[in-house]
Formats: C-alpha cells, sequence, structure tokens
C-alpha cells in the first residue's frame, strides 16, 4: 500500500504555503521529513491526512483518490500518531489504546472485550503491558507516546504518520521509540515522520524529504539527502558529518554542528 | 519472535481472531496465559461499573418511595406503596381520597420531573464536557438557557398562559443556540470550531441575558416581576402530567441519540483532527451533540426554569466514581443526576415551612462543591 500527494499545493484558505509537492512513502519504508521551522511542513502533513484540504493537487491510496475514499476506510489503512499531548480527562490506558479501534466497528458499536483484548496486545507489542492499569494523563512523555502509538497499532494500519514521535522526549525514550518504529516497519508498516534530528534520520530512516528554507522539496535516500551541503541549504548552519563505527562493527553517520 | 504473529493480528488483519490461530511462537503456553490475564481484567473492568450503576438504582427507587412521603401531608410508606399498586395487588382501600390525589396527582408528577430534569442536565453537561474538551463547562454553554428565559419571560410579560411560555421558552432555547452555531461557523470556517463554539456562547448568552433585565426593566412591579424572577429561579412544584407528556419529546430526542453515540465521544477529547484521523466524522458526532444537548437543556427550562450548576456537577462527580470513559459516565451521570436532583427537590418541599426555589438549592449547594473540586485539584 502507498499513499502518495501528487504535485500538491497546501495552505490555509487559498494562502499557498508549500508548492509542487509530489511525495509518497509504502509499506515496509520509513520516510523522514527534515526541514526547518515555518517552511510548511506541518502544513503538508496536515494535508496529507486530510485535516487541510489541498489547494491543488492530488492524494492518492494505492492509486485511488483520496476524495473517493471515506474518512473511515482511510482510517482502517492509514493511522496517525500525534505528539504525545495531555487530553483534559485522565482516561486509563486501555481506554485509549481502544480508540484506535472505531474504524473497525459499526456505527453505533462500542469496543468489546476483543477490542480491548486488541489493544492489550498492542501495548504488549511494544513491551508497554505494565500501562495497562495507569491513567494516560498520569504516565511519563515517553510512555503516553507509546500509549499513542499502541492507539494507531489497534487501528490495524498499513501505513503510520507520526509528527515528530521524539519530540520533548529524554535521550533512552527517544532511542526506545525509534527502535520501536523500526521493529514495526520491519514487520511491514510504512512509517512518514517529522524529525529536527539529521541523527534520527541516520539511525532510522530509509528515504527523507527535506525542504530547504527556500521551500525546495529534495527526496531520496537518507545518505544522498543529508549531506553537509544540503543542511546548510536547508537549515543555514555548518555542520559535519562523520561516520563511527558501532559495537557490531557497523558504521553510523551522525551529524555534528560545527559552532 | 512472538511479535511477528502479534503483529500479524494487530496490523494486517480485521479479525483477531487470526491471532489465536496463528501458530509460530516458542512460547505460547505463556502468550495464552497473558491474554487470560487481560481478559479477566477487562471483565473485572466491566464489571466494576455495572455494579455502581446497580447501586445507584437501588438507591434510586429507596429515596422515591421517600419521596412520596416527604411534605407537607405525611403519607406513610406503606400507604405509598399501597396506592401505588392497588390496582395490580388489589389492595384493599384503607385510605382517605385525599391521600390518593397527593400520591398520583402531586408528588408523581413532581417527582418524575425531578428524576428527568436532573437526568437531562447531567446528560447534557457531561456531553457539552466531552465536546469542548473542557471540564468546567456547563449545559448553558452555548446559550441555552439565556435563550429559553428571553422566550419565557417574553410571554409572561405578554400574559400568555403556560403551554405558550414553554413552548416559547423551548423555541428560544434553540434560536439562541442556532444563532451561536451560526456565529462560530461564520467566524472560524477553519477545522476546529470548538473555541470558536465556546467564545460565541458567552456572547450569545450575555445579549439574551440583556433582553431578561429589559423584560424585568419593562415589567409590572407589583404582579410582573415577583412572577418572572420566581420563575427565573427554577421550580417544579407545579408541575403537571401535561407539563410531562410536552418534556418528554425533547428528552427522549435527546438522550437516546447521545447514548447512541457516546463512545465516540471520548475520541473527540483528544481533539478534531485525532478524531478524525480514527475514522469518527466529527462534524455529524459535533452536531449530534450540540442539538441533542440543546434539546434537553432548552426542554428544562421550559418546564423547570433555569436551574444551574447540576449539569456541570455531577458528570464531576460520576467521573470521581467510574472516570472519565463516556461509556460508563453518560448512563451513570443519567442516574446520578436523577437521583441528586429527586433529593435536591425533597429538601426544596421539606426543610423550610415555605418553597424553596430549586435553582437555589442547587447553586448553594453548587458553589462549596466547586471549591473542593479546585482543591482537590490544586494537587495536580
Amino acid at each position: 500500500m502507498e499513499l502518495r500527494i501528487e504535485n500538491g499545493i497546501c495552505g490555509y484558505k487559498n494562502v499557498p504555503i508549500i508548492k509542487n509537492i509530489s511525495i509518497g512513502f509504502k509499506q515496509g519504508e520509513i520516510v523522514g521529513i527534515l526541514g526547518p521551522n515555518g517552511v510548511g511542513k506541518t502544513t503538508m502533513f496536515r494535508s496529507i491526512l486530510g485535516f487541510l484540504p489541498l489547494i491543488k493537487g492530488n492524494i492518492t491510496l494505492d492509486n485511488v483518490n483520496k476524495s473517493d475514499i471515506s474518512v473511515k476506510e482511510f482510517s482502517k489503512n492509514v493511522a496517525y500518531v500525534p505528539q504525545s499531548n495531555n487530553p483534559p480527562f485522565p482516561f486509563a490506558v486501555p481506554d485509549v489504546v481502544v480508540m484506535g479501534r472505531i474504524s473497525r466497528l459499526k456505527r453505533f458499536e462500542r469496543p468489546g472485550i476483543k477490542d480491548y483484548l486488541v489493544a492489550y496486545k498492542a501495548l504488549e507489542v511494544l513491551s508497554v503491558s505494565y500501562l495497562r492499569d495507569k491513567i494516560f494523563t498520569e504516565i511519563s512523555g515517553g510512555e503516553r507516546q507509546m500509549v499513542l502509538i499502541a492507539r494507531a497499532l489497534a487501528q490495524s494500519p498499513k501505513l503510520l504518520v507520526m509528527d515528530e514521535p521524539t519530540a520533548n522526549l529524554d535521550l533512552g525514550n527517544q532511542i526506545r521509540v525509534l527502535s520501536t518504529i523500526r521493529h514495526l516497519s520491519s514487520m511491514g508498516l510504512g512509517v512518514l515522520m517529522t524529525t529536527h534530528s539529521p541523527d534520527h534520520a541516520f539511525l532510522c530512516c530509509d528515504r527523507v524529504i527535506l525542504i530547504t528554507k527556500n521551500k525546495e522539496v529534495v527526496t531520496g535516500t537518507v545518505d544522498e539527502i543529508v549531506t553537509e551541503e544540503n543542511l546548510k541549504r536547508a537549515y543555514n548552519v555548518d555542520v559535519k558529518i562523520t561516520e563511527i563505527k558501532g559495537s557490531d562493527g557497523k558504521a553510523i553517520k551522525t551529524c555534528v554542528p560545527l559552532i | 519472535m512472538a511479535l511477528k504473529d502479534i503483529h500479524q493480528s494487530v496490523v494486517s488483519n480485521d479479525n483477531i481472531d487470526v491471532y489465536f490461530d496463528v501458530n509460530v511462537s516458542e512460547n505460547e503456553k505463556e502468550k495464552d496465559l497473558n491474554t487470560s490475564k487481560y481478559l479477566k481484567e477487562i471483565k473485572e473492568n466491566n464489571s466494576r461499573s455495572i455494579v455502581i450503576g446497580f447501586f445507584i438504582v437501588m438507591l434510586l427507587f429507596f429515596v422515591i418511595l421517600i419521596s412520596f412521603n416527604v411534605g407537607r401531608y405525611a403519607v406513610s410508606i406503606d400507604q405509598v406503596v399501597k396506592i401505588l399498586f392497588k390496582d395490580i395487588f388489589h389492595f384493599e382501600k384503607t385510605w382517605e381520597d385525599v391521600y390518593e390525589t397527593i400520591v398520583w396527582n402531586v408528588r408523581m408528577p413532581r417527582i418524575i420531573a425531578a428524576l428527568l430534569v436532573g437526568a437531562s442536565l447531567s446528560v447534557a453537561g457531561a456531553t457539552y464536557q466531552g465536546l469542548f474538551r473542557n471540564p468546567m463547562v456547563s449545559p448553558d454553554i452555548l446559550g441555552a438557557s439565556a435563550g429559553a428565559s428571553v422566550g419565557a419571560c417574553l410571554m409572561m410579560l405578554l400574559k400568555q398562559n403556560g403551554v405558550t411560555i414553554q413552548i416559547a421558552a423551548f423555541a428560544f432555547g434553540l434560536l439562541a443556540v442556532s444563532l451561536t452555531y451560526s456565529l462560530s461557523k461564520a467566524i472560524s470556517k477553519s477545522a476546529d470550531m470548538v473555541l470558536m463554539l465556546v467564545l460565541c456562547g458567552l456572547i450569545v448568552s450575555t445579549l439574551f441575558q440583556a433582553f431578561v433585565s429589559i423584560i424585568k426593566y419593562v415589567a409590572d412591579t407589583d404582579l410582573l416581576l415577583p412572577e418572572i424572577t420566581y420563575w427565573l429561579m427554577g421550580s417544579i412544584a407545579k408541575v403537571t402530567y401535561k407539563d410531562l407528556m410536552f418534556f418528554m419529546i425533547p428528552f427522549i430526542f435527546g438522550v437516546v441519540p447521545i447514548m447512541m453515540i457516546r463512545w465516540q465521544l471520548n475520541v473527540m477529547s483528544f481533539g478534531e483532527d485525532e478524531a478524525k484521523a480514527m475514522g469518527v466524522n466529527v462534524s455529524l458526532i459535533r452536531l449530534i451533540c450540540i442539538i441533542c444537548s440543546t434539546l434537553l437543556t432548552a426542554g428544562v427550562v421550559s418546564i423547570a426554569g433555569t436551574v444551574g450548576w447540576v449539569g456541570l456537577m455531577i458528570p464531576h462527580l460520576v467521573r470521581f466514581m467510574v472516570g472519565p470513559n463516556n461509556g460508563k459516565l453518560l448512563p451513570i451521570s443519567f442516574l446520578t443526576g436523577s437521583l441528586f436532583m429527586l433529593i435536591v427537590d425533597d429538601v426544596c418541599r421539606s426543610a423550610l415551612a415555605y418553597e424553596i426555589p430549586l435553582g437555589v438549592l442547587t447553586s448553594l449547594i453548587g458553589a462549596p462543591f466547586f471549591i473542593l473540586i479546585l482543591y482537590k485539584h490544586k494537587g495536580n
């Protein structure tokens, strides 16, 4: 399954913010979106998910136009993992995860024991079963992120769209979330995620979509795109990209800013 | 690896039965153990709210029985039971006719009114709190009460009879909310109109309250002003079966749809974008919630006047008991609201030698209740 946006112009109320977007991602790959603040990353992101209508262009899911797919049908295939936020009510963790089942239920149906079982399993897949008797608003940011990923998994999607999954997390939780993302992709899920860290792209992404400060969109493999020149073009800062050997002898690239 | 097959069930299949059929894992026994452990926990969670619900229903029956007894005329409980069930069990008539009138024509409609009003306000309040993602929201947030007050006061000013007052109150309540809704729709245009609804509700409420003040200002101070003032304080002392029949329409059309979509309301608490991404028809759910809650609120004001705080207080109280999951919150709020309103009305008619207006007493209880809530919340 592949989600694509073709010749898209994204923006609010006919004011284009970012133009000529032709990007896509499919099952089994992790695609990162890199780019400075204010170039329209969020706008593009919201357009892909259908929160914001495109000014021009098409969004297609397996070559079917998104406007021909109902919201419910779309959500059976594409799940959204927002930045971990705090709802105003202290929902129990299983009640949050089971919300992902809504696209699988009939119009007035409420989740049954089976749906809760799926929710528990989703937590188990992410190795956070211990959260099942906790309150969503009382757990840490990293745990909340995991619960939101579990909620997306309960949706049984083929593609995941993640909004800065590592934002506001400590180092340990960032790495835990990244390795979870890699796990999910190795199982056949496609992941599109925004990130502010080139290092995270190196660690986790197969392909990268880079939006420069002049709103040019360049796409390609991580090694092609995340280069010193491109990062200079995007962020207007000097960086050095270097390689280190991991414990298994495999080379890992990393990006060091030069101040 | 166990992850693999769990993934198959969770990620790539509609049907979770596949999970049980997949036969790969080496630690299958452990997995089955987990599954049965999960099942047990899920069932335990469900049964707790059923027990609470059952307890409240029992309490409700008890208080209903007591309520027939409370008042100027003391009718003993065994007399009440005999009068109520005389046609079924053919009890021998050992009471005076006047008691039968009191039970059937004075207290019965009043008890039913208290139950319906309490349930309506609590359900409307809980719905709005979920929809507006704010536990401090009350049913009159979009202007339903203020609008209904204008309708009622206007008809009293024009010396109309009871039915006309009710219909006008109801119509003006709907009018005020539609004004709020179309205003915020016109202004916001973008995806999330929740904040705009609250702000426009504030504006419309203030506007309609100003109209009430104008009506009070021009009203005859000897007869009309006291009548309007008393009406605004809220009371169900003079409710008749005819009023109740009238109220049943907005009550049923308000409660039933909300109960049917109550679980989807949970998802709305995470914001409209997330709800949409999960496959919820956001604008439909929002519209159903607003229409139904407005029917309930305007309906209540038209038969009972303005009764404040209940719709704010009861969902709070119930959230302490069963948590914020609307699947449980709404039905338990329905029951608890009825129970609360019935007890308050019993106090209204028995505490002093004369009637205490219902709205006054709910406010008297509501204010300290909220100080308590704020005090508790200070911790987090």
